[in-house]
């Protein structure tokens, strides 16, 4: 089970990613009551008879193909359960898919938020040729963190030395935010 | 630290041209850290963290770090692969911060497998062709 907001978000992101995607916009919205997150994908979508089995731990798609176990969704729909947060899925074939979730701040089992710069800069790093966009914003203050600006200006960013400028970029954004 | 732009990243990115030219050999040294659902639960997270801090103090700039799914040894994430010259292509197991920062120490600094955490290669049928 994951043990952060954080790691919910990065397991979505994960199956956008995989689901070959060329542009994925995150938002990732924080008020006084609760944690906001939608992850969106322009993939490959899903037809309604694959999307109702996704709640099921023994579905898997795509290219583990002798596999019957998918843990992502199931773990976030557990979570969601236990602290009567709310989360939604649309999918459309060959259009993409998007998963919304959203936790209540005052419940008592609501998981920890995790830590957000780490998260996204993990997001941005994750090889492929997508693009992705992610929208942070927390009460009135917000950026945005753009994973082509990112490449046009650092280039490579599987390269140790530029993933560690784009750490201390998305650091300081997050710290700019958080700061209030 | 005050807010930074892509301005200065932009500049920052430009002092470290020269350095990072020098050390294009490291660029065969690929480190792949699994993130599927499994990878997540288990920290993966921390230890990729823990890969990128070890190899900016130890100045290894241009070594290449990626991230990929489920490798298929779910029972022993955090899982690693590492790829370079003169070693073999070793997938160690169990993988936290502290034994990130002894990889890049013994495996590819010094050469040395790790014997605690090798395992078998991926299952077959998760392989990607």
């Amino acid at each position: 089970m994951h043990f952060t907001l954080c790691d919910f978000l990065s397991d979505i992101v994960q199956n956008a990613i995989e689901s070959q995607a060329t542009l994925i916009v995150v938002d990732l919205i924080e008020t006084d009551e609760r944690y906001k997150f939608l992850v969106a994908d322009n993939g490959k979508g899903m037809d309604p008879v694959t999307l109702s089995k996704v709640q099921s731990p023994f579905f898997t798609d795509g290219k583990k193909h002798e596999r019957t176990q998918g843990l992502g969704l199931p773990f976030l729909a557990q979570a969601i359960e236990q602290d009567g947060g709310a989360w939604d899925i649309r999918s459309e074939k060959d259009f993409g898919t998007s998963v919304s979730f959203a936790f209540d701040k005052s419940h008592v089992d609501t998981p920890p938020l995790g830590d957000v710069a780490q998260t996204l800069l993990q997001l941005a790093i994750f090889d492929g040729d997508h693009d992705l966009v992610v929208n942070r914003s927390c009460h009135d203050k917000k950026y945005t963190v753009v994973r082509s600006d990112l490449k046009k200006t650092l280039g490579d960013l599987s390269c140790a030395g530029n993933i560690m400028l784009a750490k201390k970029y998305i650091h300081s954004l997050e710290q700019d935010l958080i700061n209030l | 630290m005050s807010k930074l732009t892509l301005d200065d990243l932009r500049k920052m990115r430009e002092s470290l041209k020269n350095d990072m030219d020098k050390r294009d050999s490291e660029k065969d040294v690929r480190i792949v850290v699994g993130m599927g659902t499994c990878g997540i639960a288990a920290g993966a997270k921390k230890t990729l963290d823990a890969f990128i801090e070890e190899l900016d103090k130890r100045n290894l700039k241009n070594v290449t770090v990626k991230q990929t799914g489920c490798m298929g040894n779910c029972n022993v994430e955090p899982t690693v692969e590492i790829f370079m010259p003169d070693m073999p292509t070793t997938l160690y197991g169990n993988v936290s911060a502290d034994t990130a920062r002894k990889i890049i120490q013994k495996h590819i600094l010094d050469k040395t497998l790790l014997d605690d955490h090798i395992q078998d290669k991926p299952s077959i049928d998760i392989i990607q062709h």
